[in-house]
């Protein structure tokens, strides 16, 4: 029991810098997800205080709705997502469907317009960083976490290393160079996440080139994809609703259940099962 | 019979006919030799666990990410390699993880230098050969194949089974093994030698095409 209200349980996942448990709230008495980061710096101190501090309700966002600590840690505590990630879900199906692929990509814009409104950049984002809610007729609810090394509008850089941080593939090419932060590198990032589904490719390359449009997708798609990843940010979307706006005539509606490109069944598994038994 | 057991039948025929045998026989030989848990192949294969156990399961019948068919492959060809039984566990950890870092775009066309170079199929090779760092997937194959194969710089033979896996990469990059099959059917009567190159090459395992290849080139020309 940490912080007299959770109740730690089994271990669900593991970044660089943290820990995640399955935990259950005595207070809200439902399931949460317990992100146990380690304070051994200033630099992790000032992270977990900023990630804390996050309070955003948004159904396409996934932030902390309490905090304690936890001996050396502080417990974050969030809405459990037990469908893996979009990393996951690549993994298993390998390309995406075109019109599979919109709709993540609009999801991910909309959780992207919402944060950028409350001048916050997520640095961040990419597959892994995309959870899902289970659904065995593949409906995708995609949940934008981590944010870790979110950036405010009005910060001062606090990176101890003095070099951009991020995912090399996702980093934008003015982050690259420059290291000018802002919230059209998460346009950018969104992008090389919507070239991974629609291609089925590998974590990209720094400056990736998103190269000819593969057969079957529509070509409008593959032009909102390409000024998303436009190495120039100035000729990106204004904005993540500017882009949402661009995809929107494009997106035909999904049918459930939702199938692979291939034809099987594309279902969102649930990876988390059962809690195992606990006192409450 | 109910319908879930209906569908587990008709998964295991499918499965028999695209991978030669149903997928939890083939896995589970596969991690008796290997010695891994379920959980530690479905992340050398890139799979989420619950994949992996349905497929095993015949829950589900086909492998839709090609790059996890490769990794697949690659594992077993690990697993059968003459020199495993004494392998010592850290070099087979190391070649698992590399088998793990192939991506899709790189398994298509990179893993044909024998697997004891598996680790030179990374995307930075690619890219430190000049050769675009992930190609469009629809025709990357064959050319990056043939940048990894100018690749192997340190003047080491081309060995005479690479072929047949250059052109396995090929087949399974442009067709489904099910359009192969079917394919391989429709020709079957007239051309049975065409057809028996598509199932091999298409379907059929690496050493099964290797095989093919050896007889067939390496016969014609009289090694």
């Amino acid at each position: 029991m940490v912080g007299g209200r959770f109740v730690l349980l089994d271990r669900i996942g593991a970044g660089a810098t943290s820990r995640v448990r399955r935990a259950y709230d005595r207070v809200e008495r439902r399931y949460c997800a317990a992100k146990l980061v380690r304070c051994d710096g200033r630099t992790s101190v000032l992270r977990v205080v900023r990630e804390q501090a996050l309070r955003l309700a948004h159904p396409h966002v996934v932030t902390p709705y309490a905090s304690c600590m936890a001996g050396e840690d502080v417990l974050l505590a969030m809405d459990l997502v037990g469908g893996g990630s979009l990393e996951t879900l690549l993994g298993d199906y390998g390309r995406l469907p075109p019109e599979y692929a919109a709709e993540v990509l609009d999801q991910m814009l909309a959780a992207l317009g919402r944060i950028h409104r409350a001048g916050i950049v997520h640095r961040d984002v990419k597959p892994a960083n995309l959870l899902l809610e289970p659904s065995p007729v593949g409906a995708p609810h995609v949940r934008l976490a981590d944010f870790g090394i979110a950036l405010g509008d009005d910060d001062v850089r606090f990176t101890t290393t003095g070099f951009a941080v991020g995912t090399p593939g996702y980093l934008a090419p003015e982050v690259l160079d420059r290291d000018r932060p802002g919230p059209r590198q998460d346009l950018y990032a969104a992008g090389m996440v919507g070239w991974r589904m629609l291609t089925g490719a590998g974590d990209p390359e720094p400056r990736q080139r998103i190269g000819a449009r593969p057969a079957g997708v529509p070509p409008m798609l593959w032009t909102v994809l390409s000024h998303l990843c436009d190495p120039d940010p100035a000729r990106r979307f204004a904005d993540a609703d500017a882009a949402r706006r661009a995809l929107a005539p494009h997106r035909p509606d999904l049918r459930f259940p939702a199938l692979t490109v291939d034809g099987e069944p594309l279902q969102i598994f649930d990876h988390l099962g059962a809690p195992p038994a606990h006192a409450r | 019979m109910g319908v879930a057991a209906e569908t587990v039948v008709r998964n295991r025929v499918l499965q028999t006919e695209w991978y030669g045998e149903p997928l939890g026989d083939r896995v589970r030989r596969l991690l008796a030799r290997l010695d891994l848990s379920q959980s530690a192949l479905a992340g050398v294969l890139g799979l989420s666990a619950p994949m992996l156990s349905q497929l095993m399961s015949a829950q589900r019948a086909k492998i839709s990410n090609p790059a996890v068919l490769h990794r697949l492959l690659a594992a077993e060809e690990l697993a059968a390699d003459p020199g495993f039984r004494s392998m010592p566990a850290a070099e087979v950890k190391e070649r698992l993880a590399a088998i793990g870092a192939e991506t899709a775009a790189t398994t298509s066309g990179l893993r044909l230098a024998d697997s004891g170079r598996a680790a030179g199929g990374r995307p930075s090779d690619g890219a430190a050969q000049g050769g675009p760092p992930h190609g469009d997937l629809a025709q990357g194959g064959a050319a990056q194949g043939s940048a990894a194969q100018g690749g192997v710089a340190d003047g080491a033979p081309v060995h005479a089974e690479q072929p047949a896996r250059v052109v396995q990469s090929l087949l399974r990059e442009v067709a489904s093994a099910a359009d192969i099959e079917a394919a391989a059917g429709l020709i079957g009567d007239r051309f049975p030698d065409l057809a028996e190159l598509l199932r091999v090459y298409g379907n059929g395992r690496t050493s099964e095409a290797e095989a093919h290849y050896a007889r067939v080139v390496r016969g014609a020309r009289g090694y």
